[in-house]
């Protein structure tokens, strides 16, 4: 076991100048011995992975057509009745289209926000490390906790800091009941929600645009191109694969929005800022109803496995390196 | 280097000054209001603006229930530590040095496992943990007592492959020259010497964001630990014991009677270690982001 020989190539060599007999039967069992050492190690992590990935996702769409309690087992077979319940109720319309509207407003101030700021720290600037640094901050502290602060900021009262604010700058009276504001909460999800997520975005692009070769830029100069004919002509084109990379996994994750409705509005003022895996997570343990839950999980997996395919193409182009 | 002052240069130094200022804001809100009075927070103009820096606050939020919360988060960060960077050396050196029938099959596979949003697959990954056989009281076919839930394994059991991580570290696996490698065979080297003693210094810069990474995760782990392990005090980890402690100031009644600089305390505790490690490693940190594989893009 303790035996591993590198590179194909050096591999290959010794199978070519070896004579016929003993030493052919060296070189096999040598390469299968590379073989069975590559399985030793990948079959513990392959099981491992099977069961704590491809078993809870054939789980999934069974629990979906089921109803179970939590407590009571076996779970009761009810067919598609989730599902139609799911489509045809309108609180979970309600759901569906704020897991839509909310996230898809998140993605575009994120790739509006991250893209310009990554163009504005791709030039030579004093600081440029710090601004990087102080955009990366956000995402590295837990959500949770920060979602949690934000009730304390948006606190209804006169030491709400949202209103302590507010007075300060605009001589506000009355403090701002925001927890119940129907209209003000939502929007306060997405700020949250980006206020930790752009900074993700910014890195990326950042990266991206300084794989760019600089001589591109020189030589569109000497032709004569002003920035925005650079920005138009070099910098999309070829940022292009990178954009739709982070759109399609920023949709990924913005439609799985969940920090700020668990944490911060539990979905309320009424339902307003309700996402589909709140409204999950609720089904299944305040509710009492996994298999509506696994439902809501279910179709929105269904949703996102056009993204989902994309994101693998672009992961095996990129590991693998083959188009 | 001498430049102009251009309006497009200040520009862009006013666009980073006033975004910074709103994106810190929170946290030095936090920062500042862990060292004031109540009765100073409560006549806050903007900021809190501290006339002392006694770490009282940090003291009581500790002795108040974040102890055993840090102790539980600390063995996860060590063991998912531990499991990750074995894992993802030796799977990416699997990957990256070894040719062996089936390799874009299970390739593909951990690839297309790595796809599968965690959060999505949550519940029946509850069910899995709370039907497990043989352990908290259920039988052989997983019926009659609560599994893992609210059992320490749950804490352990999840995320022991990380897929990312090994992908990263193949590819950077992938940019070494293999002449080390042999040299070592020559001298009869075996598996664990040629990936620990010699790839995995050379491999220093990855590990490190993997350390950053896994770090963060563990530390900030929220989602998981709220399903499987609410129940049960002493294995709250720092992440649902912060929120839960903030939580449970801000519904009493009464404003005058919430101690915000406790809260904030709390608060700050809680973002201090993923900030200072990621300062620290930042260098790393962002080269293994470049390395998730811009080249191909």
């Amino acid at each position: 076991m303790s035996e591993a020989r590198p590179v194909a190539g050096g591999r290959r060599a010794a199978a070519e100048t070896a004579p016929l007999g003993l030493e052919r039967i060296r070189v096999w069992g040598r390469r299968h011995r590379r073989t069975l050492l590559a399985y030793t190690i990948l079959t513990p992590m392959a099981i491992y992975f099977f069961v704590f990935v491809w078993l809870p996702l054939l789980f999934l769409f069974m629990l979906s057509f089921t109803e179970w309690n939590i407590v009571q087992w076996p779970p009761t077979f009810v067919g598609l009745s989730n599902y139609k319940e799911a489509v045809s109720d309108s609180y979970y319309r309600r759901v569906m289209l704020n897991t839509v509207v909310l996230g898809t407003s998140v993605l575009a101030i994120n790739l509006l926000v991250g893209f310009s700021t990554a163009l504005l720290l791709n030039q030579k600037l004093a600081g440029r490390g710090i601004f990087r640094t102080i955009w990366y901050l956000p995402v590295i502290i837990s959500g949770a906790v920060m979602a949690q602060m934000m009730v304390i900021f948006l606190h209804p009262s006169e030491s709400g800091v949202v209103n302590i604010i507010l007075r300060a700058v605009f001589g506000l009276k009355k403090p701002m009941l925001w927890p119940r504001d129907v209209t003000w909460m939502p929007i306060w999800v997405v700020v949250f929600t980006s206020w930790r997520g752009v900074g993700w975005v910014v890195t990326f692009f950042l990266a991206g645009l300084q794989s760019i070769d600089p001589v591109l830029y020189e030589a569109a100069r000497i032709d004569g191109a002003n920035s925005r004919q650079l920005l138009w002509n070099i910098t999309i084109p070829l940022m292009a694969p990178i954009i739709i990379f982070a759109t399609v996994t920023g949709l990924i994750g913005g439609l799985q929005m969940w920090e700020a409705p668990l944490v911060m509005t539990g979905g309320g003022p009424k339902n307003a800022t309700n996402t589909l895996v709140f409204s999950m997570y609720r089904d299944a343990f305040s509710n009492l109803r996994v298999g509506m839950g696994t439902a809501e999980a279910a179709i929105l997996l269904l949703v996102l496995t056009i993204g989902i395919s994309f994101q693998f193409r672009f992961y095996r182009r990129n590991y693998l390196g083959e188009g | 280097m001498m430049r102009r002052f251009t309006a497009g240069r200040i520009a862009t130094y006013a666009y980073f000054v006033v975004t910074c200022a709103v994106l810190l804001y929170p946290l030095f809100f936090m920062l500042l209001g862990s060292f004031v009075t109540v009765d100073q927070y409560h006549r806050t103009k903007v900021i809190p603006i501290p006339n002392r820096f006694s770490f009282e606050e940090y003291a009581n939020v500790l002795t108040g229930g974040l102890e055993p919360a840090i102790l539980v988060t600390a063995k996860r960060v060590l063991w998912y530590l531990a499991l990750t960077l074995v894992v993802s050396l030796l799977g990416g050196y699997v990957f990256s040095r070894l040719d062996f029938p089936g390799k874009q099959a299970i390739f593909m596979f951990f690839l297309s496992g790595l796809m599968v949003p965690g959060i999505l697959i949550s519940l029946p990954t509850y069910m899995l943990l709370a039907r497990w056989p043989l352990v908290g009281g259920n039988s052989i076919t997983g019926t009659g007592g609560h599994g893992f839930v609210n059992e320490w394994p749950a804490l352990f059991i999840l995320g022991m492959v990380d897929i990312f991580g090994l992908f990263l570290v193949k590819q950077n696996y992938d940019m070494l020259p293999a002449e080390y490698e042999e040299a070592a065979i020559m001298d009869g080297a075996g598996l664990f010497t040629i990936v620990f003693r010699i790839y995995a210094p050379m491999l220093k810069p990855v590990l490190t964001a993997v350390t950053v990474i896994t770090f963060v995760a563990v530390w900030n782990d929220y989602f998981y630990p709220l399903l499987l392990v609410a129940g049960n005090a002493d294995l709250t980890p720092i992440a649902l014991a912060v929120q839960r402690l903030i939580y449970s100031f801000s519904t009493r009644e009464g404003v005058a009677m919430t101690p915000f600089p406790t809260l904030f305390a709390a608060a700050t505790l809680m973002c201090t270690p993923p900030i200072l490690v990621y300062l620290a490693l930042q260098r790393y940190f962002v080269q293994g982001l470049v390395g998730i594989g811009l080249k191909g893009a």
